[in-house]
């Protein structure tokens, strides 16, 4: 087997989408080896860098130690940044960035709306219907073409892939009231850009079963 | 009058440090011409690009548009890649972007921990303590010389001092019992840097009168 040229991926989290989804996606589309690992949790607990997953650990193939990095947004950027996924330019880099940092937010209410916590539950709601109307017109901006930026893939028609994806299939198993209110934001421009993520060859293995999340792929 | 090459920016946040402080200091050391703003609230949230503060325009030269972002940690990595804060080596640069969301963590938890919601308090306790651990470690690992990365003022220095100076002073507000905790984050190392983003001359004009943020100083 001859050396390759790029490193080699370990990627820790755990058996779910959840903030991990992306992340797969992203290191799949880059082409380089890469393999999963999920952690018996808690006992692995104290031997990630933070506490936490996710974690990725960049295995060098020149005898240096391998590069350890935790958090989910810092993983992606990383990678999208190597592997080119995301556009170079700062600014539509930035405005990438920016969307995706709203996506994390509404994640991360919709674990108080599962608690129960009436603020949570508001600021989803909110969040929510920016979003829908935020990303809907950037992709009525871009021609409706199924892409954020551009006319291909790019880091960010990932990560809307990734977290409606992770939404749902939480929802489905903690909060089922809401699995309705997820597949309320797919407005068609952003089924558009799902449909024509699921339907990347790259991702055909690994996305092959995912119209248990998106019932209208086809 | 020569048009100025170096953009303009306008700040649109609330008048207190919060998390738009690191931003303040970011465009401080970038020595930008940039003013604050901060809107009328809620008035003016339907006029925010995803109805919310932080925003940064990047006033355009020439006859180009403004240049909106929005999200904190989008905002702050635009202005430190673009005007050198930023380490551009992409591991130490993503090394510093950990960091930054670990600190963040704790900060959103602390909301629903002071609250005292089921789970949220061991973890809010969990990353206060990690915290600690990897800031005492990364610090002495660079030379407990005042600075996380290399022998100058970067990205993760500002967020540091950033972190103590606003997190401190909201805690007194909805979580006083907190307050003694996370001033035991500031080990001697943490000290030494806060101290020496203090003394950085670029900074003078900000951090003048910020002794009485940081009650370890007295």
């Amino acid at each position: 087997m001859s050396a390759s040229a790029t490193p080699s991926y370990v990627f820790r989290y755990f058996n779910t989408p959840g903030l991990g989804e992306t992340i797969r996606l992203l290191l799949t589309i880059a082409n380089v080896d890469w393999v999963e690992e999920n952690p018996e949790w808690p006992q692995e607990k104290p031997n990630q860098p933070f506490g936490r997953l996710p974690v990725l650990v960049e295995k060098s193939n020149d005898g240096s130690s391998d590069f350890v990095l935790s958090e989910s947004g810092t993983i992606e950027r990383y990678i999208a940044r190597k592997y080119n996924i995301i556009p170079s330019n700062p600014k539509e880099a930035s405005r990438q960035e920016q969307l995706r940092d709203q996506m994390a937010d509404i994640i991360v209410a919709s674990n108080g709306v599962k608690s129960g916590n009436e603020e949570a539950k508001a600021k989803f709601n909110e969040l929510s219907a920016k979003i829908k109307e935020v990303i809907t017109k950037s992709l009525k901006d871009n021609g409706n073409n199924g892409h954020f930026t551009g006319d291909k893939l790019t880091y960010i028609d990932i990560l809307i892939y990734s977290c409606f994806k992770g939404l749902i299939g939480f929802s489905k198993t903690y909060t089922p009231e809401y699995v309705e209110v997820f597949n309320g934001m797919i407005t068609p421009e952003i089924a558009k850009l799902i449909s024509t993520v699921n339907a990347e060859p790259k991702f055909q293995e690994r996305l092959a079963k995912d119209k248990e999340y998106f019932p209208f792929l086809a | 009058m020569f048009p100025s090459e170096k953009p303009s920016y306008i700040f649109k946040y609330f008048a207190v440090p919060g998390i738009g402080e690191a931003t303040r200091l970011l465009l401080t050391a970038a020595k930008v011409n940039w003013v604050e703003e901060n809107p009328e609230w809620p008035q003016e949230k339907p006029n925010q690009p995803f109805g919310r503060l932080p925003v940064l325009i990047e006033k355009g030269t020439g006859d180009g548009p403004d240049f909106v972002i929005c999200e904190s940690a989008a905002i702050e990595r635009y202005v430190a890649r673009k005007y050198g804060l930023m380490p551009s080596e992409p591991k130490e640069a993503s090394r510093q972007e950990q960091l930054r969301e670990q600190i963040f963590d704790i900060v959103n938890i602390s909301y629903a921990a002071a609250k005292g919601a089921e789970g949220f308090k061991a973890r809010f306790d969990e990353l206060l303590a990690k915290l600690k651990e990897v800031l005492a470690m990364e610090l002495k690992n660079n030379g407990s010389n005042g600075h996380f990365t290399g022998d100058k003022l970067t990205y993760i220095d500002i967020i540091i001092y950033s972190f103590f100076k606003f997190f401190i002073f909201n805690l007194k507000a909805y979580a006083p019992e907190y307050v003694d905790v996370v001033v035991g984050l500031a080990t001697p190392d943490v000290v030494k840097l806060i101290l020496a983003v203090k003394a950085d001359p670029c900074l003078q004009s900000r951090v003048a009168n910020d002794d009485q943020y940081f009650p370890f100083l007295a």
